[in-house]
């Protein structure tokens, strides 16, 4: 899935949390995969090791990647 | 040879002279030359040669004058200077005291640069409707720039700090040089017919004008401008333009700025996840707090407290009940009561007894018969007349 869309289901749990017409374990398995949503998201946004590659060659119909980093 | 002056002349008499006509003669000057030998001072101001293939001059030019040159100065520029001639008499030298300087040919650059722009809108490489919006959440950067420039160094420092999960391609080109152009717009290019990125920046550091002229070349707002990649530019200090910027579907005023637009929503992320968790937790804090109030008044003593209500409640209904009914039979009992008076009152009024009470007496045969008439009697006839408590015998006499 993407961040949006991660995002997208995330506040989507939080609307039907404050719904009191969800039962309470709904909310509760709700909450929990909220939760773990948010948390792998921020692991994404901080833990993420980018990868850092040029492109060499002049050949502009092949490409020759090398990493950088 | 007629001599100039009739009077011998010390050195500083001449030099005097000298100063007095070359520095009110010749004022108001604009030299082209060529800059060598340039010394800037510690002071701040700058020493340097001006010279072309025949000549040469000294040069100064203060503190209060350099602030205003836009570029900096280096050996072998072709400058334009005004000024006036400045004579140092201790050293018997003469130089000229720039007022300003710019670099040769720079008016018609601008102007170059203005006429291009011009077409490049008419061929709607600018065109407003044609930009791209910049993809929220990239996953691979594409950058275009001197692979050696501080300009890579600032961007990919400024992306580690913002989006560190998000990969980066670096696209070699020259960004300076006959061939810089070209290299650009090849590598834009490149990057579209394989789609290696998902959106580019393109960049180079600070320079002078004519090293950001590549930017302006037409080979690179084209491919920028036919870029189906989204391109953020960022080409040289606040102050600089390219052409390239216009086309471009973002512009930023620096390498590093462009950096930071790309990688502005990864940081909005961050802040709105760290809210979005903190109002799942809320809402699920509330939400058992509202469950917690409903367990509550399940419990078991709040259960019984709710069975004792109930029962007191139907306690006390019973109570009325049974006083109601007490009361109905004993409103039964005495309507019974007074039924049994009145009919013994009845009866009591009924009986003859009662009416002997009121001094009423029945006469009778002996044998008990009552004698209701006259004729039921004869003369001499004994009889019994009863009173009221009890009876006496009599004879009846001849009637009157």
């Amino acid at each position: 899935m993407s961040f949006e869309e991660d995002i997208k289901r995330v506040e989507e749990i939080a609307d039907k949390l404050s719904s009191s017409r969800t039962p309470l374990e709904e909310a509760i398995a709700l909450f929990e995969e909220g939760m773990a949503l948010t948390k792998a998201l921020e692991k994404t946004l901080t833990d993420a090791k980018r990868k850092v590659e040029m492109v060499s060659g002049d050949d502009t119909d092949s490409v020759l990647i090398t990493d950088l980093e | 040879m007629a001599e100039l002056f009739e009077v011998q002349l010390s050195v500083s008499e001449l030099t005097s002279l000298i100063k007095k006509t070359l520095e009110e003669g010749f004022y108001g000057l604009k030299v082209a030359g060529e800059i060598s030998n340039f010394r800037p001072s510690s002071t701040g101001h700058w020493f340097f040669t001006l010279k072309d293939e025949g000549a040469s001059i000294g040069a100064v030019m203060f503190k209060g004058s350099t602030w205003r040159v836009d570029f900096s100065p280096k050996e072998g520029d072709r400058v334009i200077v005004s000024g006036s001639l400045d004579v140092y008499a201790a050293r018997g030298t003469y130089q000229i005291k720039v007022d300003t300087m710019t670099l040769a040919g720079y008016g018609e650059i601008l102007a170059e640069l203005e006429r291009r722009k011009r077409r490049f809108f008419e061929l709607g490489y600018f065109a407003q409707e044609a930009k791209l919006p910049i993809p929220r959440y990239p996953k691979r950067v594409g950058v275009v720039t001197s692979p050696t420039g501080a300009a890579l160094q600032d961007i990919l420092t400024v992306l580690a700090r913002r989006a560190p999960g998000l990969d980066v391609l670096v696209l070699g080109a020259a960004v300076q040089g006959e061939s810089a152009a070209h290299s650009v717009a090849a590598r834009i290019i490149q990057a579209n017919s394989l789609l290696l990125c998902d959106v580019l920046i393109v960049a180079r550091g600070g320079g002078s004008v004519e090293d950001l002229l590549p930017f302006s070349d037409e080979a690179v707002v084209k491919a920028i401008a036919e870029s189906a990649i989204p391109v953020v530019s960022g080409i040289g200090h606040e102050v600089d333009f390219a052409l390239a910027d216009f086309a471009a579907d973002m512009r930023a005023p620096t390498p590093s700025a462009a950096a930071e637009l790309v990688s502005a929503s990864f940081v909005q992320l961050g802040e709105s996840l760290s809210l979005l968790s903190a109002a799942l937790r809320q809402r699920m804090e509330s939400r058992l707090t509202v469950a917690e109030a409903q367990r509550a008044r399940n419990d078991r003593r709040a259960l019984v407290v709710r069975c004792q209500a109930l029962l007191d409640s139907k306690e006390f209904l019973l109570a009325n009940a049974a006083r109601s009914l007490v009361q109905q039979v004993q409103s039964q009992l005495s309507s019974a009561e007074s039924r049994v008076q009145v009919a013994s009152q009845r009866l009591a009024a009924l009986s003859p007894l009662a009416i002997l009470g009121r001094g009423y007496a029945v006469v009778q045969h002996l044998d008990g018969r009552v004698i209701a008439t006259k004729a039921d009697v004869e003369e001499g006839q004994a009889v019994d007349i009863r009173f009221v408590d009890g009876k006496r015998r009599a004879r009846v006499e001849e009637d009157s």
